[in-house]
């Protein structure tokens, strides 16, 4: 088996007597398009800063790509990628500077790439970085992380302030196209509350609450385990607490909305010893996989 | 806060060795009623109004921190603290004017200001009144300050200059910093557009008057006259700057997103951007982009650094063109040494505060440090440029613009010797890592000046009292020691330096304490930059670090002074063994008799006293006396042979 690409066993962080992160864990294989899904406030920015050294952590273990960022941050740094999601440049610099500025870092830097994504997405190359709007910085960004060719991407935010146009077109094309080039070997860890636009990309994922990993799932094995049961019934329906093993449970007059984990077939047939009429059972989306998860 | 800064203030005018005279109450007590009126208007919580301007005051509080906390506690040391006080007056005065409306746009608060319900008048004169009721009060203060060491009440002139200092802060602070959408940049500006006015002024008007009257001296023609032109032209200017102030705060619009790059002093420095083109001259590598791009950043002392060459040049054209020596109409102030002495401590001040804090300020700081480098590579290198740069622009810079101007060049200077250089450049790069220290804990570049300046007042306070204090109780020490042996009792002093050498190792001395502390907080500093702005907690305890080695520092200096003076003094009573002798001393002590004039200086005993009691004394024990006291008391010298009885 492979070496994962991220590591964090029992993390710790604190500011202050606040406990940001509280022993969380989690793995990611080379090759994943990794979510990282939490509420305002979760720690999962933290957990991040931790990944690049930019934080120290309390406790716990970090490694990336086997190796650990206090002692090999440079290693480290030269195969990653991170767009944050406050995305600021030196306001001096014009859109061609900033990345050049950038590639004199990174010896694999791809110049076509670049100039591929300046044009899709539509950027002045000699416009100063100070008359950038939000979105466009953003943009700067990821074409900077993009044609940086790193092993490991890692987004925080990375689609906050474009518009839904950019948005796709970054998601469905630069990013798919970024993995596809170097499939079982670039990696992206991606924290996002737009959990509904990433869907189709993430491979597995980790839903974080107080600093502490909730729920750690394959998406497909997430969509096979989470549904949602839907019956309506001739009469009245029956009690909510009928179905205790359900996560949730919504009953109106002569219909029942149960969402299940894993049981859905136990419910299924309790629901078809109640009589329900008209039956159906559909997968979560991962967002309501996280609304449950976090609920 | 500031009613901490009274009571220190008080307790150490208390225990201070002067004169005192009535200003030396007042002062305190107008610094308590500042204090305490801006913790009541702090504390309450009710009316909307007041929370207004409680929010000013907050705003306003590092300015008004400098201004008023800065030369109460500095001049309640006494005379020759001046300086330092005055220094930290103007620099709070500059902060104050230029940051009520600066400190909006490096808070990035302007958008939510502007948005708030009230018309922009409400607003733009609410702000106005705070910054004259706190600068008022500053000046008071610092008028008291030094009116209470000072034998003399200040001249008629020195007050009235002293009260156009307020009216400066608070007609032209708004407008240039509303201009340049920044404290930084509004502060500067606010020295060098009058310092410039005035020069371009007294050209003009001298060019006019050589025209007329081609073979007269400026000084007959306009000596006098420029003055009274300067007092006439000066309130046209507090207008102009007020009402300017004004228009641009009404037609003010924020630029896009109203970011930290749409604002501050970065627009201003396009000629720059052009010249660092150029640099560097071929390659692409990281090292070159770094140093590029920390040479850029560093934009508040290539400001000055232009600003300090346009004003210089005007000074040597008006210089040239009068004939005059100083070219300025106020007679107490030399325009080439304060514009050396001003310009020169804010590059320092200002290249160690940006280090850091301008970086986090423009938000960069998180995505710089995850390029593929090691942090300490980025540290050392950002370090190294700012200690270069400053040394360039703060010390090499003044220097060569102020010998330029001086008519007969070095000549003119007296040049210390090779060591105070050192010891000068020792003290510049101490002044930078203060910043640099101070950069890494704040946020931004005008806080990381505010706590430098803050830290650099607090830090010579304590040296002060320090090294007084423990000199005072070292003196006690080394001395007794030494006078009370006899003189035939004494080993010959392990080292006696001669004063050339005492001076060189005085020097040294003072330079590797100087290298310790730096490297102390440059130790402090690489944490902070590596783990981000420290918590206040966290802050605390470093700040108690510092102070714990400037105190050993300060403790070990006087330590080793007084050591090396009673060794000299040893030596010399080795030389002449009958200036102290154990016994007469011991006597004479016991009977409270007077010594001779320089013993009883030194002992603090009047001196001729008691002749009766020495003659007893002196009669009954046989003891023996140096020639000198014999003399004064009529008795005949005589050799100790018997053991005391």
């Amino acid at each position: 088996m492979s070496e994962p690409v991220i590591e964090l066993d029992g993390l710790i962080h604190r500011y202050g007597k606040n406990d940001a992160l509280n022993g969380l864990s989690l793995e990611v294989e080379p090759g994943q398009c990794y979510g990282f899904f939490g509420r305002n406030g979760a720690g999962k920015t933290t957990a991040i800063k931790c990944l690049l050294n930019l934080l120290r952590p309390a406790g716990g273990k970090v490694r990336v790509f086997g190796m650990d960022p206090v002692h090999e941050e440079a290693r480290i740094k030269a195969r990653v990628a991170y767009v944050p999601d406050f995305v600021a440049f030196y306001p001096w610099m014009s859109v061609r500077e900033v990345l050049e500025y950038q590639a004199s870092f990174r010896p694999n830097w791809n110049k076509g790439s670049e100039e591929a994504l300046i044009g899709r997405f539509q950027l002045d190359p000699a416009q100063p970085a100070s008359a950038l709007s939000k979105g466009q910085r953003t943009q700067l960004a990821l074409i900077g992380a993009i044609a940086a060719e790193p092993d490991l991407l890692i987004l925080d935010e990375p689609t906050s302030g474009l518009d839904p146009l950019v948005r796709r077109e970054f998601i469905q094309t630069v990013i798919g196209a970024y993995q596809d080039a170097a499939p079982g070997r670039r990696t992206m860890f991606v924290s996002t509350h737009l959990i509904t636009e990433f869907e189709g990309l993430i491979d597995r994922f980790t839903v974080i609450d107080r600093g502490r990993a909730v729920l750690t799932m394959g998406a497909d094995e997430a969509r096979g385990k989470y549904r949602r049961v839907r019956a309506r019934f001739e009469g009245e329906a029956p009690p909510a607490d009928e179905f205790k093993e359900a996560k949730s449970v919504r009953r109106e007059a002569r219909s029942i909305e149960l969402t299940v984990n894993g049981n859905g077939d136990e419910v299924l047939a309790k629901l078809r010893r109640w009589k329900a009429l008209d039956l159906t059972a559909e997968s979560l989306s991962l967002e309501e996989v996280f609304l449950e998860a976090v609920r | 806060m500031l009613l901490v800064v009274a009571v220190v203030s008080l307790v150490a005018q208390l225990r201070g060795s002067r004169e005192y005279n009535f200003f030396f109450l007042l002062q305190p007590l107008a610094l308590c009623g500042f204090g305490g009126a801006m913790l009541w208007l702090g504390l309450r919580r009710s009316g909307v109004k007041r929370q207004r301007l409680a929010k000013e005051l907050r705003g306003q509080l590092g300015g008004a921190l400098l201004a008023v906390g800065g030369p109460s506690i500095v001049s309640a040391f006494g005379p020759g603290s001046e300086g330092v006080a005055a220094l930290a007056f103007l620099f709070g005065l500059l902060i104050l004017g230029a940051g009520a409306f600066g400190a909006e746009f490096d808070q990035k608060t302007m958008g939510l200001l502007l948005s708030a319900p009230g018309s922009r008048a409400r607003i733009y004169f609410g702000k106005l009144i705070v910054l004259s009721i706190l600068t008022g009060l500053a000046t008071i203060n610092f008028l008291f300050c030094i009116a209470s060491f000072s034998p003399h009440f200040p001249s008629i002139d020195e007050v009235v200059f002293l009260f156009v200092l307020p009216v400066v802060a608070v007609c032209t602070g708004p407008y240039l910093s509303l201009k340049t959408r920044s404290t930084l940049a509004g502060s500067v500006f606010m020295v060098a557009v009058p310092v410039a006015l005035v020069l371009v002024g007294q050209l003009g008007i001298s060019l006019a008057a050589r025209m007329q009257h081609p073979e007269a001296e400026f000084s007959e023609l306009f000596g006098r006259q420029f003055t009274k032109y300067c007092w006439i032209a000066l309130p046209l200017y507090f207008g102009i700057s007020a009402v300017l102030g004004w228009l641009t705060f009404r037609r003010l619009e924020l630029r896009e997103g109203g970011g930290p790059e749409a604002s501050g002093t970065h627009p201003l420095a396009k000629p720059l951007d052009r010249a660092l083109k150029l640099f560097p001259p071929q390659g692409k590598g990281r090292w070159s982009a770094l140093i590029g791009k920390e040479l850029r950043l560093q934009v508040v002392p290539w400001l000055l650094a232009f600003v300090y060459l346009g004003l210089s040049l005007l000074t040597l054209l008006a210089e040239r063109l009068n004939g005059a020596s100083n070219p300025w109409p106020i007679g107490f102030l030399e325009i080439k040494q304060s514009l050396a002495a001003v310009f020169g401590f804010l590059t320092l001040l200002f290249c160690g505060a940006a280090c850091v804090a301008e970086e986090r300020q423009l938000g960069t700081m998180e995505w710089q440090l995850t390029l593929p480098m090691a942090m300490s590579k980025q540290w050392r290198l950002k370090v190294g440029t700012t200690l270069v740069l400053g040394l360039v622009l703060g010390v090499a810079w003044p220097l060569i613009l102020f010998l330029m101007s001086a008519p007969n060049g070095l000549a003119d200077v007296n040049l210390p010797p090779g060591v105070t250089w050192g010891l000068g450049v020792m003290i510049s790069i101490g002044l930078m890592v203060i910043g640099i220290y101070a950069s890494t804990i704040s946020r931004n570049t005008i806080q990381a000046a505010c706590v430098s300046a803050g830290l650099l007042v607090g830090m010579t306070v304590v040296a002060e009292r320090i090294s007084n204090g423990w000199a005072q109780w070292q003196k006690g020490q080394w001395e007794d020691s030494v006078l009370l042996g006899a003189s035939h009792d004494l080993g010959a002093p392990p080292i006696v330096l001669t004063p050339d050498q005492s001076v060189i190792l005085g020097l040294v001395v003072c330079w590797s304490a100087i290298l310790f502390l730096a490297w102390v907080l440059l130790w402090l500093a690489r944490r902070n930059f590596v783990r981000g702005v420290p918590a206040g907690r966290d802050v605390m305890k470093q700040l108690g670090i510092i102070g714990a080695v400037l105190v050993l520092e300060m403790m070990t200096i006087v330590s080793m002074i007084s050591m090396l003076d009673s060794w000299r003094i040893r030596q010399e009573m080795i030389d002449h063994p009958y200036v102290e002798p154990k016994p007469a001393k011991r006597s004479s002590e016991k009977a409270g008799f007077g010594l001779n004039e320089e013993l009883a200086k030194r002992y603090g005993i009047p001196f001729g006293t008691n002749a009766t009691a020495a003659k007893r004394m002196s009669t009954k024990s046989g003891v023996q006396m140096d020639e000198e006291l014999a003399k004064r008391y009529g008795l005949i010298v005589k050799t100790n042979t018997a053991p005391p009885k």
